[in-house]
C-alpha cells in the first residue's frame, strides 16, 4: 500500500464549530501517510484508529485501561458533549474539551 | 507501572516461597474479588455472600469494600471471606482503587494478603477485561477467574472455551451468570482447589508462560495486550467476533439521555418522580411502624410501675428511637429506587448530563458520584472524593458535599414539609424535592465561589465507561437496601439511642414542683368531679399541659434552650425548636426525635384522637399556651436552616480526615452554618412580611 487516500472525502468534512488545532498538527506530515484528526471532526458512525491523545498522564493511562490502546479501531456512537465512542465492545463517554484532544487517523482507501 | 515493575519479581518470588497455601479448619479463606468495573461483580458478591455482608471502609483511605462470608457445599465445608474490592481497570493506575488494591493484593501496608483472588471478567469484553488478569496473576496468588455475562455474550453470537482459556491464562476459569446465581458452587470448589492444589495454576502457567515471564508481560502494556489478545483468539475464535454488534436501542437511548436539554429534563423527572413514589409509599409502612412504638410504649408504661425506669423506657428510649426508626421505610425505599436505576445504566448517563452543569460552578464531572452518594450519607460521599485526581477539585467537592440532601435529613424533610402541607401530598413532595434542589443549588454555588477564591484552577474533563443499559437486578436492590437499612437502624440503636436518652434526662430532670395554677386546677378538678365529670376532666387536661410545659420551661434542656434562644430569635425559633436545632449538631435525624421528647408531653392532650408524632407536634404550643411552635414561616424556616446547616459531627471528623487538616473542618462548619442562618432569616423575615404565618 504506497498510497493512501482517506476512503471517503465526504464523510469528513470538518465541521466549521471544530478548532483549527488539528488540521495545523496535520499539514507538516508526509503525504502517504493518512492525517490525524481530532476524534470530534468526525462523524456519527465513521471509524478510525486511535492516534495519540493530547491529554494529562493521568487522563491518557484512563483513556488506555479502558481499552484506547495504541492503533485500536474506535466507531463514533454520539457527537456532541459528550462525545461517544466504541472501542471494542466498550462504549466510553468523552467530554467534549477531552474528546477535542484525542487524535485518530481516519479510514485508508483501498489500494 | 513503576510499582509493579520494580515490585513484580520480588512479589512473585515471594509469593512461591510462601505457597503452598493450606486451608486451615480454624480459618476461613480470605478471598480477594477483583474485576473491572461494571462486570457483575457485586452481583456475583451477593451471590456468594447473601446476608452475611457488611460494608466496611478500608483504613486510612476513602475506598469502600464489602466484606462477606460464605462456605463451600462440601461435605467438609471450607468458609470463605470475600472481600469485594472496588472495580478497577487496571492494577497499576494511579488511582486510589487501583492502590488499594494494589496494596492488598501485595500484602502491603495495613493489609493482610488474601489467600486467594477471584477475579470477575465480562465475557462480552474479555480482550480488555484479561489485562487486569494478567497483572493479577503476576503477584502469583492462587487464582479463580468467573467468565460472568456468558449469556450475554452467547447472545452476542460469541462462543468461548472456557477450558482454552483456562489453559491459555493458566488458571480456573468458571463460567457463571451472577443474576441467575449460576456458577456459583464451582466458584467455590474452584477456589478451594485452587489453594489447596497451589501447582495447578503455577504449572498451567508456566506451560505457556512462567510467572516470571508473567511478571515481565504484565509490567510491559504491548505485550500484555498481545499476550490478552493471543488467549482471547485462542478461545473465542478470533477478536473480531467480540462486540461488533451495533445497538441502535442504545444510540437512541444514549442520545435523549445525554441531550442537553432533553437529558436535564428527563433527568429532573426522573428525580422528581422517585422522591413523589418515596414519599407516597412508605405511607403505609411508616404508620404501621409509628403504631407499633405508640403500642410498645404505651405496653411498658402501664406495665411498669410509675417511676424513673418507667419514664426512661417509655419516654426515652422507645419514643426516641420510635420517632427515628419510624422513617426506616423511606431511607430504605430511596436506596432500593437508586440501587434499581443504577443498575439501568441510567446513572453513568446522567452523570454527563450532570456534568456539563457542574463544570460551569468549576467542579469536574468525577464530583457527581460522591455528590450523588452524599445524598445517601456525606460520610462515604466525602470519602469518595479521594478518588478525584486533583486536589483543588477534591477539596471543592468535600467542602460543597454535605449540602447534599444526606438520609438523616429525610426525617426531618418529612416532619417540617408535612407540617407545611397538611393532606396535600403532592405539594409536600414538590417541597421534598425542592429542599434537594436547594441543597444542590448551594452546593454548586458555594464551589463556585470557592472555585473563584480558595481553590483556583480548572476542572479536569470528564471520561467514564457507560455501560449497558439492562433490566435492573431486584435481588442487588434489595440487598444494597438491606446493607444501607441496616447502618441506619444501627445508628438508630446506638448514637441515636444514647443521644434520645441523654435528651429525655435533660428535658425530664430536675424534677420540678407543680405550678401553684395547676394545683389549684386540680383541687377545682376534685370538687366538681361528683357534680361535673366532663368540667372536672377538661381542668385536669389543662393543669397536666401547665405541669408538662412547667417541667420542659424548668428542664436542664429548657434552661440551655433560653439561654442560646435569642441567636435563633430572628428566625423565629422558640426555645424548645432551639433546643432541638442544637442537639441536631451532633446528627440531624435526632432533631425529629428531640422535637417528639420535647413537645409531646402533653400526653393526654390528644389521647381521644389520632396521636401520631406529625400531629401531636402540629399541636404543640409555645409558652404562651396558644402560638403554635411550628407556625408556617417557622416551618419554611427551619426547614431551609436544615437543608443548609452543617449538623454532623461525623462529617467534620471525616472531613479533617481527608483533608489532613481542621482548617477545611472549620471552615465548612462555619460557612455552612452562616449560610444557614442568613437564608432561614430571610425565609422567616420574607414569609412573615408577607402576613405568612
Amino acid at each position: 500500500m504506497n498510497t493512501t487516500v482517506i476512503e471517503n472525502q465526504s464523510q469528513l468534512q470538518l465541521r466549521e464549530t471544530d478548532p483549527p488545532m488539528a488540521i495545523s498538527d496535520s499539514v507538516n506530515q508526509p503525504s502517504a501517510e493518512p492525517i490525524a484528526i481530532s476524534l470530534t471532526q468526525l462523524n456519527r458512525g465513521q471509524s478510525a484508529t486511535f492516534h495519540r491523545a493530547d491529554l494529562r498522564c493521568e487522563d491518557c493511562d484512563m483513556l488506555n485501561a479502558m481499552g484506547m490502546t495504541d492503533r485500536c479501531q474506535l466507531k463514533i456512537c454520539k457527537i456532541g458533549d459528550p462525545w461517544i465512542v466504541q472501542v471494542k465492545s466498550t462504549r466510553i463517554g468523552l467530554a467534549k474539551s477531552l474528546a477535542q484532544r484525542i487524535f485518530v487517523l481516519p479510514p485508508m482507501l483501498r489500494p | 507501572m513503576t510499582r509493579l515493575n520494580s515490585d513484580s519479581a520480588t512479589a512473585v518470588r515471594e509469593a512461591a516461597q510462601k505457597r503452598p497455601a493450606h486451608l486451615h479448619e480454624n480459618r476461613e479463606l480470605r478471598v480477594g474479588l477483583f474485576g473491572n468495573p461494571n462486570t457483575g461483580k457485586t452481583t456475583l458478591f451477593n451471590r456468594l455472600c447473601g446476608l452475611r455482608a457488611k460494608t466496611a471502609n478500608f483504613p486510612g483511605v476513602t475506598a469502600e469494600a464489602r466484606v462477606g462470608h460464605c462456605a463451600s457445599e462440601r461435605h467438609t465445608p471450607v468458609a470463605f471471606e470475600i472481600i469485594d474490592l472496588p472495580g478497577i481497570y487496571r492494577l497499576t493506575l494511579e488511582v486510589p482503587e487501583s492502590r488499594v488494591c494494589r496494596d492488598i493484593v501485595q500484602g502491603s501496608a495495613l493489609y493482610q494478603r488474601p489467600d486467594a483472588v477471584l477475579i470477575v471478567v465480562d465475557a462480552t469484553n474479555l480482550p480488555r477485561n484479561l489485562l487486569l488478569v494478567g497483572e493479577l496473576l503476576a503477584q502469583g496468588l492462587p487464582t479463580v477467574v468467573a467468565l460472568n455475562m456468558i449469556d450475554l455474550a452467547q447472545r452476542r453470537g460469541l462462543t468461548i472455551d472456557a477450558a482454552e482459556l483456562s489453559r491459555q491464562i493458566g488458571c480456573p476459569v468458571i463460567p457463571t451468570m451472577a443474576r441467575k446465581g449460576t456458577g456459583v458452587a464451582e466458584i467455590k470448589s474452584a477456589l478451594i482447589g485452587a489453594v489447596t492444589d497451589c501447582t495447578t495454576s503455577r504449572e498451567a502457567a508456566e506451560e505457556h508462560s512462567s510467572l516470571e515471564s508473567l511478571a515481565a508481560i504484565a509490567s510491559n502494556p504491548a505485550r500484555l495486550e498481545e499476550w490478552a489478545d493471543r488467549a482471547v483468539a485462542a478461545s473465542v475464535g478470533g477478536t473480531d467476533a467480540v462486540g461488533e454488534a451495533s445497538d441502535t436501542v442504545t444510540e437512541r437511548l444514549d442520545k435523549a439521555f445525554t441531550h442537553p436539554v432533553l437529558g436535564l429534563l428527563i433527568f429532573a423527572g426522573v428525580m422528581a418522580g422517585l422522591f413523589t413514589v418515596i414519599f407516597q409509599m412508605a405511607t403505609i409502612p411508616m404508620d404501621f411502624i409509628e403504631s407499633l412504638f405508640g403500642a410498645l410504649g404505651n405496653w411498658v408504661s402501664t406495665t411498669l410501675p410509675p417511676g424513673a425506669i418507667n419514664d426512661l423506657l417509655a419516654q426515652g428510649v422507645i419514643g426516641g428511637v420510635g420517632a427515628t426508626v419510624v422513617f426506616l421505610p423511606q431511607i430504605c425505599l430511596l436506596f432500593f429506587l437508586i440501587s434499581l436505576l443504577e443498575d439501568t445504566g441510567y446513572l453513568a448517563r446522567a452523570a454527563f448530563v450532570m456534568d456539563r452543569i457542574m463544570c460551569r460552578f468549576g467542579l469536574p464531572g468525577q464530583a457527581f458520584v460522591p455528590l450523588l452518594s452524599s445524598h445517601a450519607c456525606a460520610l462515604p460521599g466525602i470519602m469518595s472524593a479521594k478518588l478525584i485526581p486533583d486536589r483543588h477539585d477534591r477539596l471543592a467537592t468535600i467542602l460543597v458535599a454535605p449540602f447534599m440532601s444526606c438520609s438523616a435529613r429525610v426525617p426531618v424533610y418529612v416532619l417540617l414539609t408535612s407540617l407545611l402541607f397538611r393532606d396535600r401530598p403532592w405539594l409536600a413532595g414538590l417541597a421534598f424535592f425542592g429542599c434537594y434542589l436547594l441543597g444542590a443549588a448551594a452546593g454548586l454555588i458555594s464551589a463556585f465561589i470557592a472555585r473563584r477564591t480558595i481553590l483556583r484552577g480548572r476542572s479536569r474533563p470528564m471520561v467514564l465507561e457507560l455501560p449497558s443499559y439492562k433490566m435492573p437486578a431486584l435481588r442487588t436492590a434489595l440487598w444494597a437496601t438491606l446493607d444501607r437499612g441496616l447502618v441506619f437502624l444501627k445508628n438508630a440503636g446506638t448514637i441515636i439511642l444514647a443521644i434520645s436518652v441523654v435528651l429525655w434526662w435533660l428535658s425530664a430532670y430536675p424534677h420540678t414542683d407543680p405550678p401553684q395554677e395547676a394545683v389549684q386546677m386540680r383541687h377545682q378538678a376534685s370538687e366538681v368531679m361528683p357534680t361535673d365529670p366532663q368540667a372536672a376532666k377538661a381542668l385536669n387536661v389543662q393543669a397536666n399541659r401547665l405541669e408538662a410545659s412547667n417541667a420542659t420551661r424548668e428542664s436542664y434542656a429548657g434552661r440551655l434552650g433560653r439561654i442560646i434562644q435569642p441567636v435563633f430569635a430572628p428566625l423565629g425559633y422558640d426555645w424548645q425548636l432551639t433546643v432541638g436545632v442544637l442537639t441536631s449538631f451532633a446528627a440531624r435525624e435526632v432533631f425529629v426525635a428531640t422535637m417528639s421528647i420535647l413537645l409531646t408531653g402533653d400526653e393526654d392532650a390528644d389521647v381521644s384522637e389520632d396521636s401520631g408524632l406529625i400531629d401531636r407536634i402540629r399541636g404543640a404550643t409555645r409558652d404562651d399556651g396558644t402560638t403554635p411552635v411550628f407556625t408556617a414561616a417557622t416551618s419554611a424556616s427551619v426547614l431551609v436552616f436544615f437543608v443548609l446547616a452543617m449538623q454532623c459531627l461525623s462529617t467534620l471528623v471525616v472531613t479533617r480526615r481527608e483533608t489532613g487538616s481542621w482548617k477545611w473542618a472549620g471552615l465548612q462548619l462555619g460557612y455552612m452554618s452562616v449560610l444557614a442562618w442568613v437564608a432561614a432569616f430571610i425565609t422567616y423575615q420574607g414569609l412573615t412580611l408577607m402576613g405568612v404565618s
